[in-house]
């Protein structure tokens, strides 16, 4: 999966084993909207079952606000 | 050590920094010696250098004035002391104007381990980690003074051990280890709010010594120049953001998680420290010649 990942436009790093039960998806932005790419892994791993992909927002969502490039918008299984 | 003026990596990106350093990293290398330990110290401030600069230990207990004094450019200076009292101690350079040469890079830890290793219980891991304050233009002294920074790094980094942050890490541990934070709080201005996000602290150690014991913590005020050990003990698979619970400083950089996994591999005190980011390759950059 993770492989399938990185070949899709905009992926910048995918990481599968950082947080246990979690699949960490780094994007850059450009190439689609958060919720597009949401939308898309979600068509892409519904035959996998159990998985779902999802924005992670919680209280440690952070932007770098000293530096202009963009931050990462990690998604989760 | 030896005074190092040099560019280091502070964000995941690669951005560099404008820093003074102990040995060419921020934070300096941890000293690690045993309480009644004799301690001989040598600074060296390289002829290439284009300031003076200086070493206050916080584990020493002499004169300052004799001994914390700045040294020009071409010059050493050395001192003894014994690390009388077990703790976790902040050291840096206070050469003036000390709020730039801290806010700059030049500051570490010191451990003085208790004579009696049973003064408290045995942990399964161990990390420093060392808060400071990121103020983008490294000239702007005024800046410093007026509170004004950018963003706040735990070991020289912003969200160096975040790993929903491009480039960031995280501290790795197993389910149930006793992990021991050897927390300082180099400043140079604000106050830390330690926080274990989804734990408790077990203990908290004020400056790091056995005798100065609190049991169920769940935030701890470290001053500026001050230090702190942190135990916690996360029993399920997870991650649990440390954090400084002043929040305009965590989510502008100080957030390091600590997460909680079977496969948690052996992590040395002060990880990523020098922070090491691998450029990819795209397809307009041209791969080195071998």
């Amino acid at each position: 999966m993770t492989e399938a990942l990185e070949q899709l436009e905009g992926i910048a790093q995918v990481q599968a084993d950082a947080i246990p039960n979690h699949v960490l998806i780094d994007h850059d932005g450009r190439h689609r909207t958060q919720e597009e790419l949401v939308a898309l892994l979600n068509q892409l791993i519904i035959a996998h079952g159990g998985c779902r992909a999802a924005v992670m927002k919680s209280c440690i969502t952070a932007g770098s606000s000293a530096f202009s490039a963009p931050s990462a918008s990690p998604l989760s299984r | 050590m030896k005074a190092v003026e040099t560019e280091v990596v502070i964000e995941g990106s690669g951005e560099k920094y404008a820093a003074w350093t102990f040995d060419g990293q921020v934070p300096g290398p941890v000293v690690r010696v045993t309480e009644g330990d004799t301690v001989k110290f040598t600074l060296t401030n390289p002829a290439t250098n284009k300031y003076p600069h200086a070493m206050d230990f916080h584990a020493a207990e002499i004169d300052f004035l004799n001994n914390y004094k700045a040294i020009n450019a071409g010059e050493t200076i050395s001192y003894t002391f014994v690390a009388k009292k077990p703790g976790i101690f902040f050291y840096h350079c206070g050469a003036p104007p000390m709020i730039q040469h801290v806010a700059r890079g030049m500051f570490g830890a010191i451990i003085v381990d208790p004579k009696n290793a049973s003064a408290w219980p045995k942990a399964d891991r161990e990390y420093v980690l060392i808060q400071s304050e990121y103020f983008k233009n490294p000239d702007d002294v005024q800046a410093m003074f007026d509170r004004k920074f950018d963003g706040v790094m735990f070991n020289g980094g912003l969200f160096k051990y975040h790993p929903f942050v491009s480039g960031g890490g995280k501290l790795d541990a197993k389910p149930g280890e006793r992990v021991r934070i050897f927390f300082v709080n180099a400043g140079p201005n604000e106050f830390s709010a330690f926080h274990p996000i989804g734990e408790i602290w077990d203990n908290v150690y004020e400056s790091g010594n056995p005798a100065n014991k609190l049991t169920g913590v769940q935030t701890y005020v470290v001053g500026p120049g001050s230090a702190a050990i942190f135990d916690v003990v996360a029993e399920s698979a997870g991650a649990y953001p440390l954090v400084t619970h002043s929040l305009t400083a965590a989510l502008r950089g100080a957030i390091a998680v600590l997460v909680a996994s079977p496969e948690a591999k052996p992590a040395t005190l002060m990880p990523m420290v020098p922070w090491k980011i691998s450029v990819p390759q795209t397809e307009i950059t041209p791969v080195p010649a071998h």
